[in-house]
This record gives C-alpha cells, sequence and structure tokens, in this order.
C-alpha cells in the first residue's frame, strides 16, 4: 500500500457518522483496511457513513465489488450510508451498489452540503420518488387538463 | 421496493413478464431489456404503477415542454443519475425528433454523451454550453441548464421548473431499475427509447447523416 489512497474520519457532529473519502483506485490490501477501520470505528452498532466518490477521476471496475462489501458491512449493522459522487457515472456505479444491496435508506447525492442535509432526515429513497412523481404528475394533468 | 430482487420469478410472474415484454416489443419495436429487473425489484403491481406513471410522465412532459425537449431532459436526468442506458436512449429519441423535424443533427452524439458521463458537474454546464452554442439551442440549453441547477438543490420557481422536478423525481424513481444495465451498456447500442424506435427508415437517415457528420479518424458514434 503505498501513499494515500483513501481518508478515514469520524467527524464530531452530528454522531454517530463515519466519513470515508476515496481517493484513488485501491488495491487488496487498501480495501480490508478500510472495511477493519470502519468495523473497529462502528463497534457493530448502526451508524452513518458517508462515502466520498468525488476525488475519483476515473472508474475503476474494482470499485463496486468493493462498494458492494462497504454497503453490506453498514447495512449489516443496521447502518445507513450516503454516497458523495460529482461525476455522473459515479453516481451509477453507487445506484448499482445500493440497488444490487436492496437498501431503501441509503442514498446518492452530488456534493457533501446535499449529504449533510440528508443526515438531518429519514427517507425512503424508492418510496419518496414514487410519492414525489405522482403528485407532481396529478398536479400537471390536472393543470394540462384545465387548459383544454 | 415491494419484493426482494434476489428471489426468483414465481409462475405468475414469469407469465406476466412475458406478457409485457410482448406489448412492449410491439408498442416500442424492441424488448426493453429492465422488465424483468423491474418485475424483480417491484412485483407486478409495483410494475404496473411504474410504467404507467412513467408513461404518464412522458406525454404530460412533450405536452408541456415540446417532444424533443421532453426528450432530451429526460435524458439527461437519467444521464445525471449514473444510467447510461436512460441518458443515450432518450437523448438519442431527442436527436432524431430534431433530425426529422428540422433536419439538423445536434452536438449531442453518443461520444460526446459518453464524454459528459465521466465529467464533474463542475465542468458538465460549461462543456453544454459550448456543445449548445447555436441560436436555435437556446431553449434546450436553457432547460438543461436549469435541471441540473435544481438537482443541486436550486430552489424551483421558474415557469418550466415543475416539468423538470417531475422528470427528476419519476427518472430517480425509474433509474432504480435500469441501472442494472446502465452502467455497462455501450451507448451506440441503444435504440431510441419511445415508438421512434420503429420507425426504420428514419434511423437508417439519421445513422447515414452521423457517419457523413463524422470527420475521418474519429470514434464511430
Amino acid at each position: 500500500m503505498a501513499g494515500l489512497r483513501y481518508r478515514f474520519d469520524r467527524p464530531d457532529a452530528p454522531p454517530p457518522v463515519v466519513r470515508v473519502d476515496l481517493l484513488e483506485s485501491l488495491d487488496d490490501g487498501h480495501e480490508v483496511a478500510i472495511l477493519a477501520e470502519l468495523a473497529a470505528a462502528t463497534q457493530g452498532s448502526p451508524t452513518t457513513v458517508v462515502v466520498g466518490l468525488s476525488a475519483l477521476t476515473r472508474y475503476d471496475p474494482r470499485l463496486r465489488p468493493f462498494l458492494l462489501a462497504l454497503q453490506g458491512q453498514i447495512s449489516g449493522e443496521g447502518g445507513r450510508a450516503v454516497y458523495v459522487a460529482d461525476r455522473p457515472r459515479l453516481r451509477g456505479v453507487a445506484l448499482w451498489v445500493i440497488h444490487m444491496s436492496e437498501d431503501s435508506q441509503a442514498k446518492i447525492v452530488p456534493n457533501m452540503a446535499a449529504a449533510l442535509e440528508w443526515l438531518r432526515i429519514t427517507d425512503e429513497r424508492v418510496s419518496s420518488a414514487e410519492e414525489r412523481t405522482l403528485t407532481r404528475l396529478e398536479r400537471l394533468e390536472g393543470e394540462q387538463g384545465g387548459r383544454r | 421496493m415491494s419484493r426482494s430482487r434476489s428471489e426468483d420469478l414465481r409462475f405468475g410472474e414469469r407469465l406476466a413478464l412475458r406478457a409485457i415484454d410482448l406489448i412492449s416489443t410491439l408498442y416500442l419495436g424492441y424488448k426493453p431489456p429492465v422488465n424483468e429487473e423491474a418485475f424483480r425489484t417491484l412485483g407486478v403491481r409495483g410494475y404496473a404503477k411504474w410504467s404507467g406513471a412513467t408513461g404518464r410522465a412522458m406525454k404530460v412532459l412533450a405536452a408541456g415542454l415540446g417532444e424533443a425537449e421532453s426528450q432530451f431532459v429526460i435524458g439527461f436526468s437519467g444521464l445525471w443519475l449514473g444510467c447510461g442506458y436512460c441518458g443515450a436512449g432518450h437523448i438519442h429519441a431527442g436527436n432524431l425528433i430534431v433530425f426529422r423535424d428540422r433536419n439538423v443533427l445536434t452536438a449531442l452524439d453518443d461520444a460526446t454523451l459518453r464524454d459528459l458521463y465521466d465529467t464533474p458537474d463542475s465542468e458538465a454546464i460549461a462543456r453544454l454550453h459550448e456543445l449548445l452554442c447555436a441560436p436555435e439551442d437556446a431553449r434546450l440549453l436553457g432547460l438543461i441548464t436549469r435541471l441540473y441547477e435544481l438537482r443541486e438543490g436550486a430552489e424551483p420557481g421558474t415557469e418550466d421548473d415543475a416539468y423538470l422536478e417531475l422528470a427528476l423525481s419519476c427518472w430517480d424513481w425509474v433509474t432504480e431499475c435500469t441501472i442494472v444495465i446502465g452502467l455497462e451498456i455501450p451507448f451506440e447500442s441503444v435504440p431510441p427509447l419511445t415508438p421512434l424506435a420503429k420507425n426504420r427508415k428514419l434511423l437508417r437517415r439519421y445513422s447515414e447523416a452521423r457517419a457523413r457528420s463524422r470527420a475521418p479518424g474519429d470514434d464511430a458514434e
């Protein structure tokens, strides 16, 4: 393991939150180290984990299986994850991971401000999207119908 | 999510999936590769609600924003969320409508979309301004720019915002299932995700025009 490839942080507020920022492509050793460091930080208790992907400049196919393992560890302990990614493809990777993990609590956001906002609420991703869609759809259909 | 996606489809679900695949093929001209995943994730009733709402949203967006504009807005919603399938397929549909109606090619070819897929949000809008700089692109550029602003958390306020917000929430819902193929699929293999896919003559003319527009040595779209 050469150089800094990830950063692990446990901010003071709002607890219990752990932040893991991936800085460049990881090798097996880094992946094992992150999972171990996370286990030590959470001590098996439900914890919110902010996973930062915005420092990654390209998509490495190794990222998917690693994030799947990370997501499994977070949700296995009853925690929830929020993925921060400022590139569409990396948001797609995160979406693939949380979809395959069947974790309806996990979330993907484009920046840290949105992640901090999300930490304050409880949100069920798919049903929230469905509810917002149906509400907006009914309103717009009503408006368009009224104009005819 | 109303069903565990890792469970096998039950007999009745498999029958319903066959029927939906057949109807989709007749209506769209191709079998959407995401129907099975949607069944696995949402169940039959959930699928009916999901696909019904999506169809209604496409109609409402076309009526509110325009046929081509709505497809571009949907495509960029899907692309922003990380789904290459939705991005390429709906932007392809928008490109076809522009080509059919105005006989012009937009700058949004597959190679450009692949580039945008990897572009950080902070650079994407500047890149779109470079790509959509013709006066006739102003409306489309305005819509996509606003879409990105809303996605980043801007407060809605303009006349178009209600439509853009519908596209964003609906494709939040849609990409939950389409992402299973949306990450790896080659953009050039995605059909236009509307019944335009049945118009072989238009598809051929468009494809030939794209080929002619590429400078020798460029990557094939």
